[in-house]
């Protein structure tokens, strides 16, 4: 467990190096479908943990930097990571009263696909049939990015989470 | 409860104006008040991920030799019988050069290639960084607006192999859109039956031939190259082979799944066709 104050400084830190991982070291390492977004994993386990306004800060800083980097949709990631940060939020602030391993499962995954389903859609908004026809190529993305947040998300949000403090 | 309403309000507000900023963002991008900022920023990132590309090709290679060994032990025998008939044909084919040499000499013959869309000069470049989407595909590589690189020109790998076009050009460096994106679509041809199609990118997995007429001929192991028929892309280069024709009599068109001859992930030089 972590001190609150001291939290965030260490929060920026790690999510700092998980950005660098992956804008230059991951997608030269791992090809399209395998290659994690270790980014958004931190982001929602984050959410869970804190359940704070300010992961969609760090949220925000992240996409814009993969949408500077990124070739086209300037923006997409962006928005992709704002609308999932703040369904997690809503998810932890409705569903979630008690961290629980059920509800930990439940909120990673739709953390995850919520975020890829939006980003697949604003990059393809002229070309749904192309969607359709990739479907399955979108599905397999979307189950390995699932599989790879539900083996993180426990140690990440347990190092993070403030239960014990009052 | 009074605390949680007035926690959830200040959320909403935080998340409105993120939003609205974003938007702004993204059209201060789009009349192109972002390019300075852009163009720093990804000089820096390119710089540091030059000195991860060796790394990580090492690393890759590991693993593929690993996982590959009996393969290779039969694609090395393999490789030995046709080392000794590439011996021969390699002698019969060095008189050949000596008298095209001779040709050419008396003919004048440029450095350039000419084709149905013009005549194209190869420069050659480097793969700097790639994009790290799952979604897309996409290179940076070292050739921008001092070597006169345009929007639209083909980029290709050693073998006349097309991997991609210039989407966006900056000083120093520029933007490829690989063959595998889903937003790139290049006509094409195979060579043998003479169908015609458009190669189209399958989120970064692969390519696909579509848009054949039912009436044209399609062959499994047929090659797929360029028509020409896009500007700025010679006619001639390699796409791929067919690997599967999928067709219907219900649908209008067929199409045919593409099996690429290079890894997309370990290519290191690149040349450009600047016409």
């Amino acid at each position: 467990m972590v001190n609150k104050k001291n939290r965030y400084y260490i929060f920026a830190l790690v999510l700092f190096i998980f950005l660098f991982l992956q804008i230059t070291f991951l997608p030269q390492t791992f090809s399209n479908l395998y290659s994690p977004n270790i980014v958004l994993i931190l982001l929602i386990a984050f959410a869970v943990a804190d359940k704070s306004e300010y992961v969609l800060f760090f949220s925000f800083i992240c996409g814009i930097i993969f949408d500077i980097v990124s070739i086209k949709h300037f923006g997409s990631t962006t928005i992709s990571m704002i609308f999932t940060m703040f369904i997690i939020l809503y998810l932890c602030s409705v569903f979630l009263k008690k961290t629980l391993s059920y509800n930990l499962f439940l909120v990673s995954i739709i953390g995850v696909v919520a975020y890829n389903i939006i980003y697949v859609f604003l990059i393809n908004i002229n070309n749904l049939s192309t969607i359709i026809s990739n479907a399955s190529n979108i599905i397999l993305i979307i189950l390995f990015q699932t599989i790879i947040s539900l083996v993180l998300i426990f140690p990440i949000t347990n190092f993070f989470s403030c239960k014990n403090e009052k | 409860m009074d605390n949680m309403k007035k926690e959830n309000r200040k959320k909403n507000q935080i998340f409105i104006f993120l939003v609205v900023f974003s938007l702004l963002l993204i059209f201060l991008n789009s009349v192109g008040h972002l390019n300075s900022p852009k163009n720093y920023f990804i000089y820096v990132i390119n710089s540091i991920s030059n000195s991860f590309q060796i790394s990580s090709n090492n690393f890759n290679d590991v693993l593929n030799t690993l996982s590959k060994i009996d393969k290779l032990k039969k694609e090395n025998s393999d490789l030995r019988e046709n080392n000794l008939n590439i011996k021969y044909e390699l002698s019969n084919l060095k008189e050949i050069k000596r008298e095209n040499d001779l040709l050419k000499e008396q003919l004048g013959f440029a450095n350039s290639i000419c084709s149905l869309g013009g005549c194209f000069n190869w420069t050659m470049g480097r793969i700097t960084s790639r994009e790290s989407n799952n979604f897309g595909k996409s290179i940076v590589i070292n050739l921008g607006k001092k070597y006169d690189v345009e929007e639209g020109f083909s980029v290709v790998a050693a073998g006349g192999l097309l991997i991609g076009k210039v989407v966006e050009v900056f000083d120093d460096f520029s933007k490829v859109m690989l063959i595998t994106d889903s937003n790139s679509s290049i006509n094409a041809i195979a060579q043998d039956t003479r169908a015609n199609g458009v190669i189209q990118g399958s989120y970064g997995t692969g390519v696909r031939l579509e848009m054949i007429n039912q009436v044209e001929n399609l062959v499994v192991g047929d090659l797929v190259i360029t028509s020409g028929l896009d500007e700025n892309i010679p006619k001639g280069l390699i796409l791929g082979k067919i690997s599967t024709i999928k067709e219907s009599p219900n649908q209008v068109f067929k199409s045919a799944d593409i099996d690429l001859f290079i890894d997309l992930n370990h290519i290191e030089e690149i040349f450009i066709a600047r016409k």
